[in-house]
């Protein structure tokens, strides 16, 4: 999926992922944005543990190639519960100068791991147009 | 006005006035992270903060280990992170505060994302983190 953000100039996107994972990384801006919150759920339960969300300031990354400038763990959910990620930049936004993906797998650095197992990554943004 | 108490958190504050290329022990056993913020301002480039659970029995080899967190901060930037993590069943949401590291935590700092980077930045980051 691709997403240009080009045409809002006032208020925040909200964009949402339900099928996140590193074999299907997400291209969320092809320009400079930023991003204000991000809310990820990890529906994997139990093993291999947590799932990283890792963001790339790069319209076009290579998975598993492209060093991620953010990865985040979302820890494993329980059986019953989703693992989750709440984080608040309001004050002080995430800026991706070049463009914005997101991919999310087992590890948690530049590397390709393993998608998750059994459900993929739930991930909701939020994010302004602009590098400022 | 109503003030609604959700809960009292203590933390015990770690600062790291030289956070470089070589990884430090913050914490030799199991730790949650609750927040942390990193100073960038004396650097004129961007430099990323990656945090190892690991412990002094089996330290971190920056540039190979694969991290368990990144964060980029901006040249000349002050960078928050505070995370709520918890989990949500049938709407109800029961928070669960924090980065979990289960073994212990190791922290460097250098010029490049993902796994690899051996480079510090030419003046050191200053970190203050806020563990259980």
């Amino acid at each position: 999926m691709a997403v240009s953000i080009s045409e809002f100039t006032r208020f925040a996107i909200v964009q949402e992922d339900n099928c996140l994972n590193g074999a299907n990384m997400t291209k969320y801006a092809y320009g400079p944005c930023r991003v204000t919150a991000i809310h990820a759920w990890n529906q994997d339960a139990g093993a291999p543990g947590p799932n990283f969300l890792k963001m790339f300031d790069n319209a076009d990354p290579t998975w598993g190639t492209t060093a991620p400038d953010f990865s985040f763990p979302i820890p494993a959910g329980d059986g019953t519960e989703y693992g989750a990620l709440h984080l608040d930049f309001h004050d002080e936004p995430l800026v991706f100068e070049n463009g914005l993906s997101l991919g999310a797998d087992d590890a948690g650095g530049t590397a390709t791991g393993t998608a998750p197992s059994a459900n993929d990554v739930l991930v909701v943004l939020e994010i302004l147009p602009g590098a400022s | 006005m109503a003030i609604i108490q959700h809960g009292i958190l203590e933390a015990t504050k770690h600062t790291d006035l030289d956070l470089n290329a070589t990884a430090e022990e913050l914490a030799s056993s199991a730790k949650t992270i609750y927040g942390m913020e990193i100073d960038n301002t004396n650097n004129s480039v961007d430099v990323f903060v990656k945090c190892y659970d690991t412990n002094n029995a089996s330290p971190p080899t920056v540039g190979t280990t694969v991290p368990d967190m990144i964060i980029r901060v901006g040249a000349g930037k002050i960078r928050s992170v505070s995370s709520t993590r918890g989990t949500v069943s049938g709407g109800n949401v029961t928070p669960a505060a924090g980065f979990a590291f289960g073994t212990g935590l190791y922290m460097a700092c250098v010029t490049a994302g993902g796994t690899a980077g051996t480079t510090g930045p030419t003046e050191d980051v200053k970190a203050t983190v806020y563990t259980n």
